[in-house]
């Protein structure tokens, strides 16, 4: 038994009783827990089956593993561990399509009751963008400080943003020459996304192409083929 | 800073109190940490029924313009709600001796509407979305609606209705089979009463 690990409680003491008793000085200790999502609203965490397999999570101080399959909703370390031992709960490899973080990851067998690593799941998101080319540089006035007189170019996803997302050009990006640009809330794997021109720049008429899609990416792969083009407008 | 506030607060309280003073002055910020979702102006708020307060559109958090004493009680309520709107606040009362100045939540929620669509000529299943929210509409059909409902009885909206002032932009995700849609009007912002169906002004026409 390595002591130097231990704090002294009540629930120790009568873990140690446990395991004088019944098992001959050495309790063992399961690790597991459920897999949770967490809400939107709340900030909760919340028991959710885990959508995709492929998750394996190893007790890195023993090197014990476990598969997670899809629609799990708790797990649990095939073999348990004795009192006394560390552990450490790490995802080696995350479920498809989404990214995973076990909670009170790690600790000492016995320094509570029971051990519960729950792994809290979310699903991968993805930046949605691509070039900007023609767009006019804006116009000011002649007050101080200067105040902008023309329209900016305001693109918006559907009603997923109460408000639009301004597009501009980049400082030290002239007029009309392309740059990059992408909706400032990336949009998770499965979603699908609509992105429409709500306000057209002062002097310039724009068009999205490839806008409409649904999030099919593979982990770390943006979404980059977003184009929009202006052409300036008489008048 | 506020904590800072909090803590010179007490600190001039516990003096005042040895020294046998009794009372102390206003001197603590009475702050709602958190506002969400609310997009417009007309609510106030009052604290122990005193006078009520106007808090800005957009507003993310609100200090009370007076300040209040330490170990005194406060009460929080929302005496006007914005129009079209429904605020609700959390941990709104306590002492101030005791309360955490991160603790005060207001969050808001626009009323939401249908948006209804007519469609012309359509053949097979085509789906359309608005964002993240995607909607089938089943062949020959003459008008589609962005709003889910369950299947509880009255039915529930459970995705699709937008609120009041927040912009929406249809785009089509799978054209029918064999034919080619176009959206009319697919833009725009959701207006006080919504869109309904008889005065809807989006089109979906197929070729």
């Amino acid at each position: 038994m390595k002591l130097s690990f231990l704090r002294p409680t009540i629930i120790l003491a009568a873990i140690i009783g446990i395991a004088l008793t019944a098992c001959g000085g050495k309790a063992q200790f399961d690790i597991g827990g459920d897999m949770v999502a967490r809400d939107p609203v709340t900030g909760a965490d919340v028991v959710t089956p885990l959508p995709f397999g492929g998750l394996v999570l190893t007790n890195s101080k023993n090197g014990a593993t476990v598969s997670i399959p899809a629609n799990a909703r708790n797990y649990k370390f095939p073999s348990a561990i004795s009192y006394g031992e560390e552990y450490a709960v790490t995802v080696s490899t995350p479920p498809d399509n989404m990214v995973c973080l076990p909670l009170n990851a790690s600790d000492t067998a016995g320094r509570l009751a029971t051990i519960k690593v729950n792994v809290r799941c979310g699903l991968l998101d993805f930046a949605v963008g691509g070039t900007v080319t023609g767009l006019p540089a804006p116009t000011y006035d002649t007050a101080t400080p200067p105040v902008m007189t023309s329209k900016q170019l305001v693109v918006i996803n559907g009603s997923d943003t109460t408000t639009g997302a301004i597009i501009a050009l980049p400082t030290g990006t002239a007029a009309g020459a392309p740059f990059q640009w992408s909706f400032p809330v990336r949009v998770p794997y499965g979603s699908s996304y609509g992105l429409t021109i709500q306000t057209q720049p002062t002097g310039a008429f724009c068009t999205i192409v490839n806008g409409v899609g649904t999030v099919r990416q593979a982990r770390g792969v943006e979404i980059t083929n977003v184009n929009i083009t202006c052409v300036a407008t008489i008048g | 800073m506020k904590n800072m506030y909090l803590r010179t607060g007490v600190a001039l309280a516990c003096a005042m109190a040895l020294n046998g003073c009794g009372g102390s002055d206003p001197d603590i910020v009475l702050r709602v940490a958190q506002i969400t979702g609310l997009n417009r102006t007309g609510m106030t708020l009052t604290n122990n029924g005193g006078t009520p307060v106007a808090v800005g559109a957009n507003a993310s958090s609100f200090n009370f313009p007076e300040l209040v004493e330490a170990d005194s009680e406060f009460k929080i309520e929302i005496a006007t709600q914005p129009p079209n709107a429904v605020c609700q606040i959390f941990n709104g009362s306590g002492n101030v001796g005791s309360f955490t100045p991160t603790s005060i939540v207001i969050t808001c929620k626009i009323f939401t509407y249908d948006l209804f669509g007519k469609v012309e000529n359509l053949k097979k299943p085509m789906v359309i979305n608005n964002g993240s929210v995607r909607v089938t509409i089943p062949a020959a059909a003459t008008s589609f609606t962005l709003t889910t409902f369950n299947t509880a009885v009255p039915p529930v909206a459970v995705s699709g209705q937008i609120p009041e002032d927040v912009p929406y932009g249809l785009t089509i995700l799978e054209q029918p089979e064999g034919q080619t849609c176009t959206i009319i009007n697919g833009s725009g912002v959701m207006p006080k009463a919504g869109i309904p169906l008889a005065t809807t002004p989006i089109v979906i026409r197929c070729v």
